[in-house]
């Protein structure tokens, strides 16, 4: 490797002169001398080049004179030396070159902005030259700012320019990208079919609904949102991996943003894949299905936690009264797990270490307070008061109770006057801070 | 004894070759990790739209907070840039810990502030809370200001903790200056995962000297025009851009930044939260939240962000700078030995196995092989001869690698970011990395010996913290950590 990198540091013109044998010593084919000599080398000239082959021959004789550690830091300094000047020179290149690029996709831009305003809105123009619009880099471009003014469009316009997109055949190329191997490619290409509705890839991107790389997976899913026009949520039967909160959230984003009914959430509540079913939960209480409410109090029961704690989040905004008895069984039920929980946390306390398991059953009892905010009677005041006074749960439960109660005239007051007659200062001070702040 | 010293050096001599070409290695390992990690990142990112979580109900709850200590000349513009982040469900919980200025003034008067009445638990113990403020105007319904007494930064924190119910916390420093879009940006990752919980995330911090803020926002980047300004901006890139990128993709992550970074805040709260006892409270934190995922046998991940969503001013002389490092030199030393038993340990896994011994050989015992390395050096130049050209080898290979190392991360910036647009800002930093290691890197070595020798006395004190703005002309204030 020395004799490499000394090789890649020296003159051509010198290399012309130098062979080395195979023991790797240094061995001109003409002397310093014989150079000089040589009337083909011209005065000065020669002089030099012996001048450089003198420096060679000793930077030469120096490394073959080193110990082995000495040869491998010169090895490492030669090449970290070229590392540099590489870098040097590349970084400088790249930026005049990025520069030029980042100006000229600039200008590009700003062009078929116009041009484009001008093909939708400027009834005088009959025909339009797109520029440059055979070069595949600026079909990017293009297909680019078609997208961005295609989602800022509706009805009339937004068809215009979908008509135009296929008119340049520009839906080859997202189609091309749809089929490429590289996965950002495909997942572009699935972003830009979908939201220009080209269905003729429908079945190759249904099936990376349930691909290994998550990016892949959530445009795969959004596509077929969008471009499933009878059962958008279909794929859904299919997934085999836990939909994300990201997924969700983009699969609730298509839907609300392209205004789409679904008529119910219901068949995906048995779906064997708990992530779905708690979508399904949020979707049926942010549509606000009534329709569903019997179908989520079934739920309450469900042996997964995190299928309860959405199915309580889902009757929230419900607002079904008649569902407060099961409510208040759950809240005992988890009452009692977290009981459990908590003597367990206190045993491995001794070992400093509390789990995390009591953490879903305190949501679940905090979310079914909530729940009971809108739809709580005077009836529900000695469960509330309960919940108020026990000292296990957590002020923000407790508070969320004793606001419930002073909202509920007149019985919750008097419940709250006779619990802060024999309440403890923590209580107290929670009724009064509740009842000021109601007055303020 | 000449002999003696003869066989010595020799092993020593050797000795520093593989250790040299060991460290090496690992540096261009972590240079590849991260590049792989980068490239990944901007093509996973590119076509992202992020207002997907600004107008979504299912997005989760974010709760920002900023302690405040002596901040009163820059505070009213960096709470009204932390109230104009783009988010949805998010409020601004500014902690004052006793300010002795006339911090708590100017926000009452700027934003019309009342005291509330309002019960919270204690879980986390804190200093007093003297008074908890809202807003009478609606237009600022998100802010809330706790003012307590002084009990440092990780009282403070612990205070904004124990207020807030919302699931994710994050922690800024009030004079970072954050872009519109950094709330969404960071959640985003903890919205991704399945398999694993994301238990803290972490972003880039760019350095704000000499750029142009108007309104709490970085309207011009410009490069610092100080040496030891720019030099930390070399620095910075490097360890974030080359160091934290890859340890993100390795699991074995051990630091967020103080001056912005995520959390799970039932992790944090169940870890009883910042350890108000040490100079180094948020690498501490990482690491303990990191053993108690483990402990439990829980699949976790620390998630670091390469955009450069935080920016942040950095000392702007050597004596601020001193004890800024001497400071982390203090915070890395506490966090690894109090966690001592992760080492080389492999129930904890890539925090065992990989994080913590890096973190204990390449940023605790490095600079202290470093210096005992010149001392080595004097007493041989002093007693015989020395080996001239290995010593001279040796400096060229480690100088070389300096600038080497320094130059690829130019190069990455320039390919992922780019934020400095100017064609001198990027020649300038060029041969910013070829002054560094002579000009800059003694003084931090000194500092980081500083530092270790003024744990093992017991001093714990974080230095002054004295605020200027963002102007060039004074010293700064200490800030957030960059080492890898």
């Amino acid at each position: 490797m020395p004799t490499l990198v000394l090789q890649a540091v020296t003159p051509p013109i010198l290399l012309s002169h130098i062979t080395f044998n195979g023991m790797g010593s240094f061995q001109p084919e003409d002397s310093p001398v014989q150079l000089a000599q040589n009337p083909a080398h011209g005065g000065n000239g020669a002089a030099n080049i012996q001048e450089d082959l003198n420096f060679v021959q000793k930077a030469w004789n120096f490394y073959q004179q080193r110990l082995l550690r000495e040869k491998i830091l010169i090895a490492i300094v030669v090449y970290l030396l070229i590392s540099i000047l590489a870098l040097f020179v590349a970084i400088l290149i790249n930026r005049q070159l990025q520069t030029k690029k980042r100006k000229k996709t600039r200008e590009l831009k700003n062009e078929y902005q116009e041009q484009l305003a001008a093909f939708l809105f400027d009834d005088t123009v009959e025909r339009i030259e797109f520029t440059g619009i055979n070069i595949p880099q600026n079909r990017q471009i293009f297909i680019d700012e078609l997208r961005v003014l295609h989602s800022n469009l509706y009805g009339e316009t937004a068809e215009k320019l979908r008509d135009l997109y296929f008119n340049l055949e520009l839906h080859k190329d997202s189609l091309r990208k749809v089929y490429h191997r590289s996965w950002h490619q495909k997942a572009k290409g699935f972003r830009e079919v979908a939201q220009m509705d080209v269905k003729d890839a429908n079945d190759h991107i249904r099936s990376f609904v349930n691909s290994k790389n998550p990016i892949i997976r959530v445009e795969a899913q959004v596509a077929m949102v969008k471009l499933s026009e009878d059962n958008p949520l279909s794929f859904l039967d299919e997934l085999t991996y836990e939909l994300s909160e990201w997924e969700q959230i983009n699969i609730y984003d298509t839907l609300t943003y392209h205004q789409m009914n679904i008529d119910s959430f219901e068949s995906w509540l048995d779906n064997p894949n708990p992530s779905v079913v708690q979508f399904a939960l949020r979707m049926i209480g942010l549509f606000k299905h009534m329709h569903s409410a019997p179908r989520v109090q079934q739920l309450l029961t469900h042996k997964d936690a995190r299928i309860r704690l959405a199915a309580v989040q889902a009757l929230k905004p419900l607002e079904v009264a008649e569902y407060i008895p099961d409510l208040k069984e759950l809240f005992r039920r988890e009452t009692h797990d977290l009981m459990v929980i908590l003597n367990e946390q206190r045993e491995e306390n001794k070992r400093d270490i509390r789990s995390l398991d009591d953490l879903l059953p305190r949501k679940i009892r905090f979310a079914i307070v909530e729940c009971m905010e809108p739809i709580a009677s005077a009836q529900e005041i000695p469960f509330l008061s309960e919940v108020a006074s026990e000292h296990e749960n957590s002020f923000k439960i407790r508070i969320l109770a004793i606001r419930i109660m002073a909202a509920l005239h007149p019985e919750g007051d008097a419940e709250l006057e006779r619990l802060l007659a024999q309440a403890d200062q923590i209580l107290s001070t929670m009724i009064i801070n509740v009842k000021q702040n109601l007055e303020s | 004894m000449i002999e003696f010293f003869r066989s010595l050096q020799f092993i020593i001599e050797n000795g520093i070759i593989v250790i040299t070409i060991f460290i090496f290695g690992s540096y261009v390992a972590l240079a590849i990790f991260s590049a792989l990690s980068m490239l990944k990142y901007i093509r996973k990112n590119s076509y992202i739209d992020y207002k997907v979580i600004l107008s979504s109900p299912l997005a989760p709850s974010i709760s920002v907070i900023a302690p405040a200590y002596n901040e009163g000349k820059t505070i009213v513009d960096n709470i009204r840039s932390l109230l104009s982040l783009h988010y949805n469900d998010f409020e601004v919980v500014i902690v004052n810990d006793g300010s002795k200025d006339d911090s708590m003034e100017k926000v009452i008067k700027a934003y019309d502030l009342e005291p509330i009445n309002v019960v919270y638990e204690e879980k986390i113990p804190t200093k007093t809370i003297r008074n908890i403020y809202k807003s009478r105007n609606k237009a600022f319904n998100k802010l809330i200001v706790i003012d307590k007494e002084n009990g440092g930064k990780a009282d403070a924190l612990n205070a904004g903790i124990n207020f807030t119910q919302k699931e994710y916390i994050s922690v800024v420093d009030v004079d970072s200056v954050l872009v519109e879009d950094a709330l969404l940006i960071m959640a985003k990752p903890f919205l991704e995962e399945t398999e694993q919980k994301i238990i803290a995330s972490g972003g880039v911090i760019r350095i704000a000297n000499s750029c142009k803020i108007e309104e709490g926002r970085i309207t011009e980047v410009k490069l610092p025009k100080r040496f030891i300004p720019r030099v930390q901006v070399l620095e910075y890139t490097r360890a974030f851009l080359m160091g934290r990128m890859a340890w993100s993709k390795l699991n074995g992550l051990l630091l967020v930044s103080g001056a912005f970074g995520m959390f799970n805040r039932d992790i944090v709260v169940k870890v009883g939260g910042y350890n108000t006892n040490l100079v180094g409270e948020d690498m501490e934190l990482i690491v303990r939240m990191r053993r108690y995922m483990s402990e439990l046998k829980e699949k976790y991940r620390v998630i670091y962000i390469p955009d450069p969503l935080c920016w942040t001013e950095v000392p702007g002389n050597l004596k601020v700078l001193g004890r800024q490092r001497d400071r982390w030199t203090r915070g890395n030393m506490e966090s690894l030995f109090i966690h001592f038993k992760l080492f080389f340990n492999p129930r904890y896994k890539s925090l065992g196995l990989l994080g913590h011994p890096y973190w204990f050989f390449f940023e605790w015992l490095a600079p202290i092989l470093e210096f005992v390395g010149i001392i080595y050096f004097i007493i041989i130049a002093i007693l015989s001869a020395p080996n001239w050209p290995f010593f001279f080898l040796l400096l060229g290979a480690v100088y070389f690698f300096a600038v080497t190392l320094s130059h690829w991360a130019i190069l990455f910036e320039e390919l992922s970011f780019h934020r400095y647009q100017r064609k001198r800002e990027v020649v300038k930093m060029l041969f910013t990395a070829m002054l560094e290691p002579i000009f800059y890197h003694p003084f931090i070595l000194w500092f980081s010996i500083r530092g270790n020798f003024k744990y093992f006395i017991g001093e714990k004190s974080w230095g002054s913290m004295e605020r200027v703005g963002f102007s060039e002309e004074e010293d700064k204030k200490e800030k957030t950590q960059p080492a890898a």
